[in-house]
């Protein structure tokens, strides 16, 4: 400090510059909110229709037993049509309960479907140039897979994607849970101040550091150019758990250390042995706190992509076997139909994937927060 | 507890059994990260022999012809600019964010606000480049083209050849939102821990409040600012999809931030359903193994710092 303050009464200037100050840092709150907000309403506004509702360019005409229009609000939707037998003209016909009859077809003249099906109940009417568009209340999108649609098509759901993030994300806690609790309960329980717990300290701020896509190569280096394996969503949940540890790791090294050490020696006093201590004490007294970084490193790899693109295939299918060279996942649904361009379906269904994935983190963020919130330390 | 030795030997093998499993899983994470990088290198190491470009200087990324020619120049410019675009406008964002957290409010509205910096934490990076080249970068197209026609006479902010918003400045500014709340949490931890006495000693000196955290706040939180500053560079080197789904890929290298091009990340990224053979994979390995040794190298000098900063308080 070359020129000492006067500090008896703040002049224009230094009230000038605290003022500028107090600016500054509000302005970083909004420099901050806004980013969220935006992100949250975009792929909110986007997204949302998708996950209730199924079909878009339809033009429905409906007609009752003596062939007579009636209002939209009484057809039956394409669901009831779902297993019809395939008809003449590309219609299929559908024999729902309630005893209506709802036929659904494309590219077919208004007139004809009426006059040459006069048996429907309900006429689906696919519009073939898009022209006009319906929606229906379906939960297609949680209950079935994205299947063999094409960009364009506005039918098929998420299932395989959401399937195939939550499996990822259990598998690896499996593996990077036991693991991250080990190593803290060795830094804080067995090794603390030794010179190896530094050297493993030191390496898992490295491990913290290392890029999820390095993390995907080094698997992809080992299993399979070494040992000539096929990729596998077992080799993204090793790549992923490797991302994971490290989490769990300093949460759970956080958590152990605030237990006091009072409760260690007074169970040492009683003559418990150490591992039955950390076990039965310790473990359980910062139970909860461990959970919260296990739920939030699961949040975290849910959303990972670089692992998933490059250790496993994307699939559009429902497949349930994590040994399978190919499974679908959220984040890979939103970059396989990145550059669907914006009003077809398939851009759609990246927004609704976009919502769902953020869903999912979010609940487990907030479910996260409301374990930390009991926790017993 | 050595001058009890009847008491520890009734759980001899529990202990042995259990704390030789947290020494095993200790000793794995050690292991882990140094066959990484022998792995990576292993991988590596024929096509950098065969490598008929230079490495270090080339601006080529060719892995199917033969011999193939790659160099790192282009990847790492790219890399680094979008990194250190995002580092230069994340920082005062963050120590902002922090200041304000820890010295301008407390209570309610100090958990409000660490909760919208936690959900912008928990957003994962392929929605922010979903949005960003989708929303945000059409968004700010029309300040992109005003600083390009108003400094383009600089190289650095030339035409890029670039239609699309996918450029180098969007995905720096995507990138600086996605480093601001590890930046702002490590750097809100050091701020916090700013000893009560040198601010109530500035305070009763008649300071003002920017006057304290000029002189007490930001001199006892520097070494700690800066270490939270390399991570958070060390996350915006290797994030990988956020980049990948927003820069677009140019024919030919271009320095300006509104030109397109790859990172090591996303060209690795990018080219995934190329790994046919182990030799192809491991031209991009290559590139993989210098952004290991990049993020290694910032992440250790993060841990220097912030271990000679406690020392020093």
């Amino acid at each position: 400090m070359t020129t000492p303050l006067n500090l008896r009464r703040p002049s224009g200037a230094r009230a000038f510059k605290n003022s500028l100050a107090t600016f500054g840092v509000w302005a970083a709150v909004a420099i901050a909110t806004l980013p969220l907000l935006w992100i949250l309403a975009s792929v909110t506004i986007k997204g949302a229709p998708l996950l209730f509702t199924v079909g878009a360019d339809h033009t429905i005409v409906c007609v009752d037993e003596s062939d007579l229009r009636v209002p939209t609000s009484q057809c039956g939707t394409e669901e009831d049509a779902k297993g019809g037998t395939t008809r003449a003209d590309g219609l299929r016909w559908a024999f729902p309960s309630g005893g209506k009859h709802v036929a659904v077809g494309e590219k077919v003249n208004l007139y004809r479907v009426d006059t040459a099906y006069p048996a429907a109940d309900h006429i689906v009417y696919v519009d073939s140039d898009g022209a006009g568009e319906a929606r229906f209340f379906s939960l297609q999108w949680w209950t079935s897979s994205l299947g063999n649609a094409t960009s364009k098509d506005s039918q098929g759901g998420a299932l395989q994607a959401i399937y195939g993030t939550l499996l990822l994300g259990l598998l690896t806690a499996a593996i990077a849970v036991p693991g991250g609790m080990l190593g803290a309960i060795f830094l804080v329980e067995y090794g603390r101040g030794t010179r190896a717990a530094r050297v493993v300290s030191f390496m898992v701020d490295i491990l913290t550091g290392v890029p999820s896509i390095v993390a995907a190569l080094f698997v992809y280096a080992m299993f399979i150019t070494t040992f000539g394996m096929k990729r596998s969503a077992i080799a993204t949940v090793v790549a992923l758990a490797l991302l994971m540890l490290p989490m769990v790791l300093r949460s759970t090294e956080e958590m152990l250390k605030l237990v006091p050490d009072s409760l260690r020696e007074a169970a040492y006093a009683l003559g418990v042995p150490k591992w039955k201590t950390i076990l039965r004490i310790v473990v359980p007294t910062s139970f909860n706190g461990i959970l919260t970084g296990v739920v939030l490193g699961i949040a975290r790899v849910m959303g990972e992509t670089a692992p998933l693109l490059i250790l496993i295939g994307y699939a559009k299918y429902l497949y349930l076997d994590p040994f399978g060279d190919s499974m679908g996942a959220l984040p890979t649904m939103i970059s396989d139909g990145i550059s669907v361009p914006d009003g077809d379906a398939g851009s759609d269904r990246v927004w609704a994937a976009a919502l769902t994935l953020i869903l999912i983190v979010m609940v487990l963020n907030l479910l996260a927060r409301r374990i930390a919130a009991k926790t017993k330390l | 507890m050595s001058n009890q030795p009847e008491i520890q030997s009734t759980s001899r093998v529990g202990d042995v059994l259990f704390g030789g499993a947290a020494k095993i899983a200790s000793g794995g994470i050690v292991l882990i990260v140094l066959i990484i990088g022998i792995f990576l290198l292993s991988n590596a190491w024929q096509p950098l022999l065969d490598n008929s470009a230079n490495f270090f200087t080339s601006t080529e990324f060719r892995a199917s012809t033969k011999p193939p020619r790659f160099g790192v120049a282009a990847l790492l410019w790219t890399t680094l600019l979008t990194s250190a675009v995002a580092l230069a406008i994340a920082v005062p964002v963050a120590i902002g964010l922090a200041l304000l957290l820890t010295q301008y409010v407390t209570g309610r509205v100090a958990s409000a606000i660490a909760f919208v910096i936690d959900l912008l934490a928990a957003v994962p990076s392929v929605i922010f480049g979903l949005w960003g080249i989708k929303i945000f970068g059409p968004a700010i197209q029309p300040s992109a083209h005003l600083i390009e026609n108003l400094l383009g006479w600089i190289p650095l902010f030339g035409d890029g050849q670039v239609a699309s918003p996918g450029t180098v400045f969007t995905a720096s500014l995507v990138l600086a939102i996605m480093i601001l709340p590890i930046i702002t949490a490590l750097t809100r931890d050091v701020f916090a821990q700013t000893p009560r006495e040198t601010i109530e000693g500035a305070l009763a000196l008649g300071a003002t409040r920017w006057e304290v955290t000029r002189l007490a706040v930001l001199p006892y939180g520097r070494s700690g600012a800066i270490a939270a500053a390399m991570l958070g560079l060390g996350r915006a080197l290797g994030e990988t999809i956020a980049v990948m789904l927003i820069l677009s890929k140019v024919a030919r290298f271009d320095v300006s931030v509104f030109s397109g091009g790859e990172t090591f990340a996303s060209i690795i990224a990018r080219n995934a359903p190329e790994f046919d053979t182990p030799y192809k994979a491991g031209v991009y390995i290559s590139a993989g193994l210098v952004l290991f040794v990049l993020t290694f190298a910032v992440n250790a000098l993060a841990r220097v710092v912030a271990e000679r900063g406690k020392a020093k308080s």
